[in-house]
Formats: structure tokens, sequence, C-alpha cells
């Protein structure tokens, strides 16, 4: 018995795939594109990357949805890609010189060493961001500078409200590896969100 | 079944009469003196041999010329690979590996020319990897036995003794050396599988003890290879990944180095970067790399196997949505194993 | 700071609830397990109060765009293999010459009647395996490439050295029992002791003998598979096998 939700609909399109998004192939890929799209946005933090990172998505579920045998959840493995195709966009803009968060010496900071894939470039200081849309730039902008282990893990965890269980077998890693890597994000984040989240939530 | 023990009886009347009239005589390879570490504590003399040879490649200054042979099959047809090299060492860890001709198998000037210039940028690595050597005493120690045949051999006008050294564990692999007596150089080897099948030969031709190296160009580190850091923040900015090692016993392996490779992505996009780490049970060198995150994972963790090219085998693939390449001369066996245990 | 009483904070945090009477005492009186229990669930809202980014317009044409040429190309694969074969490239014809070797056995139907208005035109049809190979390539590139590179183990036969040697040792056998009288005793020497090698052999076979005729396949977390050339390996792996064999991996497939 399967208890895969999607196990019909993905039989379908391992039998019919030549029809392209025409036939059932549609239904997974509507049933799907807004939680590809949030993932690749919010680990890319930026719409162009994320809407090429989806597209190289839903390009390898199809070409490799007929190697699918059921064995792991099929949202897993959408979120696996997902998650990977972001992180591998991002590989591929290295020379946009992000850094990792946790991998600067607090000692040698440097604030114009730090530049933003955000559409909008203003980089205003935490202490200032007031409004609603400024306190989402900011979040954003600490979610990518994690590294993309820990990007992947609060996406999936805070974005998409995943379970423990379910991030463990999308990243195929344990439970003890997503509540600790979970834990170190929260660290990393507390030193650039935690001034700007005071003043928001807390007047 | 009901046939198991008919069969059993005719194969071993087959076996055993086979043993009876006459095996084909083996060779006399019974070593006429003894020593064999591995099994019990080793004495002191064969821990300072073993722990000379291996410095001995990068302290005892010295220039020579070698030999070197390699075998392969390809679809069941022999192939060979026989050319010479200049080696020089200047003792304080500067050396040099240049390539200087092929005997074999004939190649035109052309050809001969680009081995040779494809050589040279290979030195790093065979200065460190390709011959046999014995690269961790403990590992060493713990993983082969050496047998002291009791010959004594000439090679580059140099009086040697001769070891046979092999794997204790695990895959079967054979070395044949002859060691220098005063400077603990291995001026020969000879690799063969535990059959007897010759896989290769490296043996000194010439040999200067007190060279001039006037003329000596001495090999350059490559630049899409640097050292990766063993603080974890630091691996992490280097490579934009935590960098997975084997895990659970390691008493087998052990790491000899970890670098960060920067290799062309095959798909046109950015360089990708790669933790390469060599890791060895004493004399053989293992490599495994990790590229971090898979582009294109598929639903399942897959590994792919080669064809083995002479004595190395390799093995890569993704697993749990991260790629992954290991490559030795060691079994397959192994190197799937110690994919096994980085997850 | 206690390692184990701030990772169960910790923990907790995650959870959500920090209900534990020793674990709120524990955090009354450590600043750095105040300051998580203060800043932890404010991120955790914060994140979790982000926007959903709905997936825009362009994506569907760009999927679209992106099966459908999938799928458009396929369809042509079909028509060409309906038409006739044209004549490839010569840059094409001389490759495929000198990779098709162990091809020339591909058995060529009988020629249509396309075909022969082709020859008459002088040129030439074709040849069938570049009809799959654009299928297979085009229909399906990643599939296409791991079809290519997965293929059997060599199955290694006996030498001829080893059919001869137990054959001589047959035919010694027969020769050396000719005398019976000499033999008479050796010979129930010899049955004594092929019977004791034939029992103890029996007793040691007898586990391999019942088992199914494939190999000891050890349990692994991953699937392997066997590629049949080493060019199905990544360009790093690549070079780093030409290094250490000396360009061998390279001359192995030249």
């Amino acid at each position: 018995m399967h208890t895969d939700p999607d196990h019909k609909l993905i039989t379908a399109c391992q039998q019919s795939l030549l029809e392209g998004l025409e036939g059932p192939f549609r239904e997974l890929y509507e049933l799907y594109k807004d939680r590809v799209y949030n993932v690749c946005y919010r680990i890319t933090g930026n719409p162009t990357d994320a809407l090429d990172a989806s597209q190289e998505t839903f390009g390898i579920i199809f070409r490799k949805i007929r190697e699918f045998r059921f064995e792991s959840k099929f949202s897993s493995w959408v979120y696996r890609v997902a998650v990977n195709a972001s992180i591998d966009l991002k590989r591929r803009a290295r020379g946009r010189d992000v850094t990792s968060l946790e991998a600067l010496d607090e000692s040698r900071v440097e604030s114009d060493r730090v530049r933003h894939s955000m559409a909008d470039e203003r980089v205003e200081m935490p202490i200032r961001a007031a409004s609603r849309h400024e306190l989402e730039e900011e979040i954003q902008r600490a979610i990518s500078r994690l590294s993309p282990k820990l990007r992947g893990i609060t996406v999936l965890r805070y974005i998409e409200s995943l379970s423990y269980e379910q991030i463990a077998d999308s990243l195929q890693i344990s439970i003890g590896t997503v509540k600790s890597r979970l834990a170190r994000a929260h660290e990393v984040l507390d030193r650039e969100l935690t001034p700007v989240l005071d003043r928001y939530y807390l007047g | 079944m009901k046939f198991a023990l008919p069969i059993a009886l005719t194969l071993g009347l087959a076996f055993t009469a086979g043993c009876g009239s006459g095996a084909q005589a083996q060779p006399d390879a019974s070593p006429r003196a003894l020593i064999v570490t591995g099994e019990a504590t080793p004495s002191v003399n064969w821990l300072q041999l073993l722990r000379r040879m291996n410095r001995a490649p990068l302290t005892v200054p010295h220039l020579g010329s070698r030999r070197v042979e390699q075998y392969w099959t390809v679809d069941g047809q022999p192939k060979q690979l026989a050319y010479r090299e200049e080696v020089a060492s200047d003792g304080t860890g500067r050396f040099s590996v240049q390539a200087l001709g092929v005997t074999n198998p004939p190649m035109s000037m052309g050809e001969e020319s680009v081995f040779v210039a494809l050589q040279s940028a290979r030195a790093g690595f065979v200065q460190r990897y390709r011959d046999f050597a014995v690269r961790d005493v403990d590992a060493f120690v713990r993983n082969y036995s050496i047998v002291d045949t009791g010959a004594l051999v000439t090679v580059a006008g140099r009086s040697c003794n001769e070891f046979l050294v092999q794997r204790t564990t695990g895959h079967s692999v054979r070395y044949w050396i002859a060691v220098d007596r005063e400077t603990a150089l291995v001026l020969r080897t000879r690799h063969e599988t535990a059959a007897g099948v010759l896989l290769g030969v490296v043996e000194f031709e010439t040999l200067n003890l007190a060279p001039n190296f006037a003329t000596v160009a001495w090999h350059q580190p490559v630049t899409h290879e640097v050292p990766l850091s063993s603080d974890p923040s630091q691996a992490l900015a280097q490579l934009g990944f935590e960098p997975r090692l084997p895990h659970g016993d390691s008493a087998e392996f052990v790491l000899q180095s970890a670098t960060v490779v920067t290799a062309p992505d095959p798909s046109g996009g950015a360089p990708r970067v790669w933790a390469k780490h060599a890791l060895t049970d004493g004399a053989e060198i293992v490599f495994l790399l990790h590229g971090g995150a898979d582009p294109a994972p598929g639903p399942d963790d897959v590994v792919v196997v080669a064809p083995p090219v002479g004595p190395w085998n390799t093995a890569e693939g993704s697993l749990h949505g991260e790629l992954f390449t290991a490559m030795g001369r060691v079994s397959v066996d192994t190197l799937l194993d110690l994919l096994a245990s980085t997850l | 700071m206690n390692p184990s009483l701030c990772d169960l904070v910790r923990s907790a945090l995650l959870e959500g609830d920090l209900v534990d009477t020793a674990l709120r005492e524990h955090v009354a009186g450590c600043a750095e397990c105040r300051h998580a229990a203060r800043a932890w669930p404010l991120a955790a809202r914060a994140l979790t109060e982000l926007p959903r980014e709905p997936a825009p317009r362009e994506l569907d044409s760009a999927v679209v765009a992106a099966l459908h040429a999938g799928a458009r190309t396929e369809r042509a694969i079909q028509a060409l293999q309906r038409l006739a074969r044209l004549s490839p490239p010569p840059q094409l014809s001389s490759a495929l010459d000198a990779n098709s070797e162990g091809n020339e056995h591909d058995a060529e139907a009988p020629p249509s009647a396309e075909v022969e208005r082709l020859r008459a035109a002088g040129r030439a049809p074709a040849p069938r395996v570049l009809d799959r190979l654009v299928h297979e390539e085009l229909l399906d590139p990643a599939k296409a490439h791991v079809r290519r590179h997965v293929g059997g183990l060599h199955r290694l036969t006996a030498p001829e050295a080893l059919r001869e040697r137990v054959a001589d040792n047959f035919t010694r056998e027969r020769r050396e029992r000719a005398p019976r009288a000499a033999l008479r005793k050796h010979a129930a020497r010899r049955l004594r002791l092929v019977l004791g090698a034939a029992v103890a052999f029996a007793l040691l076979a007898l586990p391999f003998l019942s088992r199914p005729e494939e190999p000891d396949v050890k349990s692994r977390p991953f699937r392997v598979e066997r590629a049949s050339s080493v060019g199905a390996l990544s360009p790093i792996t690549r070079d780093l096998l030409n290094a250490a064999s000396s360009g061998m991996s390279t001359r192995e497939r030249s």
C-alpha cells in the first residue's frame, strides 16, 4: 500500500510523459509550482534566480520521474531538487561575492565586502528598518547570507513549515542533524536580526 | 541441491587428482631469511627502516633517471606503456620529475612531445602518489607485512635489500621493492597482483647522491589546488559547503592531505569547487572528492563504477544529494565502503 | 554555561515550548539561554510570517516551453524515422566510420523506394546507427547518457592452459594405473586420500553449491551501476585518473 498522497498522479506521469505539460504532469506542476518557487526564491534571494532555479527543478523532475520508485515521499524529492538547484545556481553566481555569515571572522567584518543579491540594492543600517517591507528585506538578506546548508533547512522549516521528519527525508540527513543545523542557523541569524526584530516586534 | 554431493565428490576427485600428480611447479619464492611485520610488535630496527623509507624521497638529495613500465588490459588485450624520466630532490622538499621519452608504444615525435608535456604537468601527482612508498608508518604496520627476502640486489650501481610487501587485509596487492641500504630510497618497485600478474615497474637506472642541481627546474605547485583548512568555518568559506569524510573505523585509512580543487563545470557554468582528500592505508592512496550539492539529484542514491585502468579503480555518484568520487589503487569494494561511510 | 542544559534549552526552543521547570530555572540563571529564549522565538515568528511568493506567470510559460520543446523533439524524431535517411555531413560520416568498428554487422534493412531514389540522386543513406543515436540523445539526454555507459561485467573464460593441464593430468593418471600389481597398494592409499579430500571438499562446497549462482553482493545504502567506459566519469575524475595512470585511461579509449 502506498502512503504517498501523490502516488496516482506520479504513476500517471510516468506512463504518459510524452504529453509534456498537457497531461497529468500539468496537474503535478500546478500542485508543486508555488512550493518550488517559494523555496527557490527564499534560497536564491531574488526573483530572477528563483525563476531559473524553478524551471531547472521542473526540468529535472520531468527527466527523472520515471526513476522514482516511491522509496521515499515524492514531495521530499521535489524539495531536495529545488534546494539543490537553488544552491547550485548560487554557486554559479559566486562572483557576486556573497559571504557566508558564519564564515566571517568578527574582527575582520567590513560592511563593504558584503554585497546583497536583492533587487533593491539599498543597504540600510538594521536599526533604521521600520516598515514591514524593510523588515522582510532584512530577514531575506540575513537568510541569503547563511551557508547553503543552513539556508535550505531554515527555508524548509519556517517558510514551508515542514516537520523535522519531512526535512530529514528531503535532505537525507538525521533528525538530530536537522535540529543541530537549525540551532546553528538561529545562532547565526541572531547577530544580524535581533536588533531589527527587537525594534519591530517589541517597539 | 540433491546433486550437490555427487558434484562435490566429482569436483573433489578432479581437484585431488590434479594436486596429487604433479601440479605445475611454482617458482621457488621461499625467502632465505624471514622477518615479518604486521603480526607481532615490529622490532625497533624495522620501525626505524620504515620511518627512513617514509622520509627519504624528500630528505635525501639525489638526481637520477629511472624507467617506468605500466601494464593494463583493455577487453582482454594487454597494453603497455614504458617511458623514462629524470627525478631530482634537493633534500629540503624541492623536487623535480621530468619525462625524458617513451620507449613503448612507438610514438611520433609530436605524440611524444605531448606526452612529455603532460607528464611534466603531472609531476606533483607523480612525486606524491604514483609509486609505492611508505606513506604513513603506523598505518603501514597495521595493514601490511614486509618480508626481507634475504637477497642483495644491485640497482643503479647501489647495493639494495630486497623486500616483499603485501597487504594483510582487504584487497590483495604485492610489491617487490629494492631499498638502498644506505639511504633507504626505494630504487626499484615491481607491482603485482596477488596472483602474480605484473602491473608496473619503476626502476632507477642511474643515481647520483651528490649531484649538481644547476640545471634542474624545480616543480612549482599548481594554482588551482590549495590546502583546505582544518578549521570547519574556514573550510566552509573556502568550499561553500561542509566537506564530508569517511567516519567509523578509521584504522584502515588515515587522512594524508586535504586540498581545495577548482575544476571546470562540464555544463559550461562557473567552475566547481571540490574538497579533495587523500587517504592512505600506509602505502596506497585513495582520493575522496566531495563536490557539494548535486545540481540534478535523482530520486535514488547511485554510484557508478568505471572499468579499472591498470590497478586504479574509480567510483563516483550522487549520495544524499551531493557529489562524490572515490579513486585509488584499491578494490572496488574498498571504494564503495569508503563512500558509504561518508553518509 | 552548562553545556547539556543549554543544549536542552535550545532543543526546547526549537520545539516551541519551554515548559520544563528545571529548564526554566536554568534559563533564569543563564544569560546566554535567557537571550536565546527571547531571540529565537522572535526569529522563528519573523521567518514564518514572511509572505509566500506565488510562482509568477513567467514560470508557467518557461516550463511549458521547455517541456513542449521536449515533446516537439519527440514528434520530430518520430517523423524523422518515417523519412528516408539523408546523407550526414562528411565530418559526421568519417567520425561514425571511425567509431563503428564493432557495428559493421548491424543488419541493414532492404532499401526502400525512397532510399533507392536518394542513391540514384548520388546521396548515400545515413547509417542506421545515426537514427538510434539521435533518438536517444534528444529524447532523454540524461537517460541516454546512463544507458550508454551502463553495461554488464565481462565474463571471464578459463584460459586454454587450464584445459590442457587438466587433460594432461587425467592422461598421466590413466598411464600410471596401468601396471596393476605395482600400483594396487598405491591406488588404495590414493583412493582413501581422494575420498577423504572429496568429503572435506563437499563439506566446504555445499554452502556455495546450494546458493543461486550470483555474485556475493554486499548490502549498501546506494545502488551500484557499472559503466562500460571511463568516458562516463566527470572531468575532474578523468583528469585525476589520467594523472595516476600516466594517460593510460585516455589510451584505453583510443
